[in-house]
């Protein structure tokens, strides 16, 4: 009988509000470590190769779809430093990033001794699953407001880019070909099908006194 | 029992609130089998979406249910996460239920870190798009404020908000509709995890938003 009442007992207390479960270990609501994001882009008209301290390679070429890394993660707020090197010239860039950061590290022709480098730092908080986020970096110094034109009739999607800045939007993930502005003649850029979810870089750069423009899909 | 549920395979993962047994390894799994699915429930306390895309070991405690079985809790070094790759192609669902909001929460930061939420997200949402199941995603209930995770209303809220643009093609489903905040009592101390009859009114709600859902409109049968 006295099993009877234990098992009925226990029963009533699982049912009722006041039944105590156990609980878990205490854990972090979050990431263990605060990241920034850091890729390079090479902007000239040569193949370079830039090397991390720790020996690691990454080879761009002056083809668009070899122009940009993918974003690596770093520890943020740590320095890094990276040679670039590219037909014989050379520089050192270092980079230190802010919590959740996105550094986009522009390679540039420079002058016949050494090539520049130019740190455009965007932190973006338009992440959608549903919609398409396109993006105008303008590294061209002499354009002091770019502007991305696209679809059918030409629509603003972006304007007033400054040099070495970033401007994003979200947009419907439809067929796109855009233009990057800067005056006339515009520099014509297809991004095809734009993917939801999908994050997209347009670059507008200045190479031998042409503007041209080409994009990257962006990747971590 | 549900027509449009019954007869299916549904796949629950998530994260605490799927790991210890009375918690919605009991509750919803309980329920969704009373509308007919066939159920197979997995919990990995402390793991945010992308860390379901492999095996490993999970931070505090881990629990399986098969069906009409009992809850296995595993814990210390038995205490791992199987891939959903893995489950999948165990399992076949039709349909699978992501639980997880709160592991990705950043509660005792001044800002949520989105970028790492997002990539967290977008992992375990590629994964599920190409296993071609359906998928519901729950997100955070209100829970209580303060308590050892420091767990507040407004980043329950934010949290939530941000969940429900980012889980496509998940179908999002919000807990905060399901209560007022700090309706359901949490454990003492704790905030974020409820007693026994907050996840009996919580598995409840959720099975209720899973029956109505259109997503079940669209599985074959």
């Amino acid at each position: 009988m006295k099993i009877v009442y234990l098992a009925g007992l226990f029963t009533v207390l699982l049912g009722s509000s006041a039944a105590v479960l156990a609980e878990p270990q205490l854990y972090e609501t979050g990431p263990s470590e605060v990241s920034s994001y850091v890729r390079f882009v090479n902007a000239t008209d040569a193949a370079l190769e830039i090397t991390a301290a720790k020996g690691a390679k990454i080879a761009l070429s002056a083809a668009a779809d070899g122009r940009a890394s993918r974003f690596f993660t770093v520890k943020s707020g740590v320095k890094l430093t990276a040679n670039v090197l590219s037909n014989g010239r050379k520089t050192t860039v270092e980079v230190s990033g802010k919590p959740w950061e996105y550094i986009t590290v522009a390679i540039l022709p420079g002058d016949a001794a050494k090539l520049k480098t130019q740190l455009v730092r965007e932190t973006p908080d338009d992440f959608n699953a549903m919609r398409a986020s396109v993006s105008l970096f303008n590294l061209d110094a002499s354009c002091a407001a770019a502007t991305l034109q696209g679809g059918a009739k030409s629509a603003t999607i972006l304007e007033g880019v400054k040099p070495y800045t970033v401007q994003r939007r979200l947009i419907n993930p439809v067929k796109l070909s855009a233009s990057a502005r800067c005056g006339e003649p515009p520099a014509e850029v297809d991004l095809g099908q734009l993917e939801a979810g999908g994050r997209y870089s347009v670059f507008l750069m200045n190479l031998k006194k042409t503007r041209q423009a080409w994009f990257v899909r962006d990747a971590n | 029992m549900s027509l449009l549920l019954a007869g299916l395979t549904v796949l629950m993962i998530g994260d605490s609130h799927m790991a210890t047994k009375g918690y919605l390894i009991s509750t919803l799994h309980d329920d969704l089998m009373q509308q007919g699915a066939k159920v197979y429930s997995y919990g990995s306390c402390g793991t945010p979406s992308g860390a379901w895309m492999k095996a490993g070991k999970t931070a505090c405690g881990a629990a399986f249910r098969l069906n009409d079985g009992p809850v296995r809790e595993r814990q210390g070094e038995a205490a791992v996460t199987r891939s959903l790759p893995d489950l999948v192609n165990e399992v076949h669902p039709n349909l699978i239920v992501v639980i997880n909001g709160d592991t990705m929460a950043g509660y005792k930061n001044p800002t949520m870190p989105k970028s790492w939420i997002w990539g967290e997200v977008s992992t375990l949402t590629k994964g599920i798009a190409a296993t071609g199941a359906s998928c519901v995603w729950v997100g955070p209930a209100w829970g209580s404020e303060g308590g050892k995770y420091g767990k507040t209303f407004a980043r329950t809220k934010e949290l939530s908000d941000y969940l429900a643009d980012i889980v496509s093609p998940c179908v999002y489903i919000s807990s905060l509709n399901m209560e007022k905040p700090g309706e359901w009592a949490t454990i003492p101390g704790d905030g974020q995890h409820y007693t026994y009859s907050g996840y009996q009114s919580w598995g409840d709600a959720i099975a209720k938003q899973i029956v109505s859902s259109d997503v079940l409109q669209k599985i074959k049968h």
